[in-house]
């Protein structure tokens, strides 16, 4: 629960600049502000065992597949930054601008296969809902389903 | 600019609410790597473009070309500092599936437009630059003639920077002239340098494709192989044109 005293701040330092919607929507993105913090705590621990892991994932279950370099996967692993990002802003937006649409773009004019990055994703997954507490996981989930709906999609058409 | 460095994804350097940022106490604004960036407003372009037009007469598009020519050599100089810095990798050395989504992305935080290339022919040497949502032809409603000399300049300039090439850039298609987009083939100076004075010899601005054929034509004849060849490399640019425009949204 939001501390009574920011309640306080918000409604009478609101000076008829937020309506009641616009308020509740404030409230309840400070009241979930501790469990984002703690997200971004875990996300910054667990960086290195990711890495690790989704290494030895991806080579027992593609071992093909040339893409899966060790800087791709610390690419992918890093990219839960820009996911923890939106998550802490609240906003999908800085997801899509700084992350998806860039992969998209590359992929596409690298001609890379989009299922070849979504199944790193899909092995992450699994990693992160083992690794994560599930209070953590629960509020990540909403971005990371963002993400992966993402390299399901057709790539746009043009690209560079 | 062709690489044979591992792909990455690192996201849209630009694509950061801060990326410039503003002292309000100084007036300046920075991106994060400190270099200080100006708005130009729209009234500055034209009347720079005017003046020149003034002072300088007809010559005033190769000044205006060469602006942008010198522009685009410090704007790439400056991405590739800071986009080298970012990857941990010599910007040129990158993949250029990369270089090329960086180029765009660049342009459109900076509010130049939307920038794609498509291959026009491969063994040629020519890009196709197409820029959505274009500057200056904004600004010039109307005109017998393309109007985006500055960025004409401006690509040939960021392109021969990044690969280490003199290339060059000539507008094909303008929105100054009813066009939805503005479009410039990017190739060897020297190539360039004649296109563009076969357009500015017709009577009339030559269409896209006019220019593409003549294109093909100098290319058959440069390889000195007119009779087995100039059908099918006009066809080949023809088939590359028919493909960009599909590619395009």
């Amino acid at each position: 629960m939001m501390n009574t005293w920011l309640t306080d701040i918000i409604r009478t330092t609101n000076e008829a600049l937020f309506n009641e919607a616009d308020l509740t929507r404030i409230m309840t993105y400070y009241a979930s502000m501790p469990a984002r913090l703690k997200l971004s705590e875990e996300l910054e621990r667990l960086e290195p065992t990711l890495v690790k892991s989704l290494q030895t994932e991806l080579s027992k279950r593609y071992p093909d597949r040339s893409l899966y370099s060790r800087r791709f996967i610390q690419d992918i692993v890093e990219s839960l930054r820009c996911v923890n990002r939106a998550v802490l802003a609240d906003d999908l937006r800085l997801l899509r601008y700084r992350w998806i649409d860039h992969v998209l773009d590359v992929a596409t004019a690298a001609n890379i296969d989009l299922q070849e990055i979504r199944d790193a994703y899909l092995s992450l997954r699994e990693i992160l809902q083992s690794s994560l507490p599930r209070s953590a996981w629960e509020t990540l989930e909403p971005a990371y389903e963002e993400l992966l709906d993402a390299l399901t999609r057709s790539p746009k058409t043009l690209t560079v | 600019m062709a690489s044979q460095a591992p792909l990455r994804f690192k996201g849209n350097f630009f694509a950061d609410p801060e990326f410039f940022r503003t002292d309000v106490t100084k007036g300046v604004t920075k991106t994060p790597t400190g270099c200080r960036i100006i708005t130009l407003p729209s009234e500055f372009l034209i009347g720079f473009r005017d003046a020149l037009i003034y002072e300088c007469g007809g010559s005033y598009r190769q000044i205006m070309k060469s602006t942008g020519r010198r522009w685009g050599t410090q704007f790439a100089k400056r991405l590739e500092r800071e986009l080298s810095s970012f990857y941990q990798t010599p910007f040129k050395e990158l993949p250029e599936p990369i270089i090329r989504t960086c180029l765009a992305e660049a342009f459109r935080a900076h509010g130049y437009g939307h920038l794609s290339f498509a291959t026009v022919l491969e063994h040629a040497e020519f890009v196709l630059a197409e820029v959505r949502n274009p500057l200056l032809p904004a600004l010039i409603r109307e005109s017998d003639r393309t109007s985006d000399l500055l960025m004409a300049g401006m690509l040939g300039a960021v392109l021969a920077h990044l690969t280490g090439k003199p290339l060059d850039a000539v507008q094909t298609e303008c929105p100054s002239l009813g066009a939805d987009r503005s479009r410039f083939l990017i190739g060897p100076g020297s190539v360039v340098a004649e296109l563009e004075e076969w357009i500015n010899e017709a009577s009339q601005m030559p269409s896209h494709k006019a220019i593409l054929r003549h294109l093909a034509q100098h290319n058959s004849l440069s390889n000195g192989s007119i009779a087995e060849t100039s059908n099918t490399e006009t066809e080949n640019l023809v088939g590359a044109q028919a493909q960009s425009e599909e590619m395009s949204p």
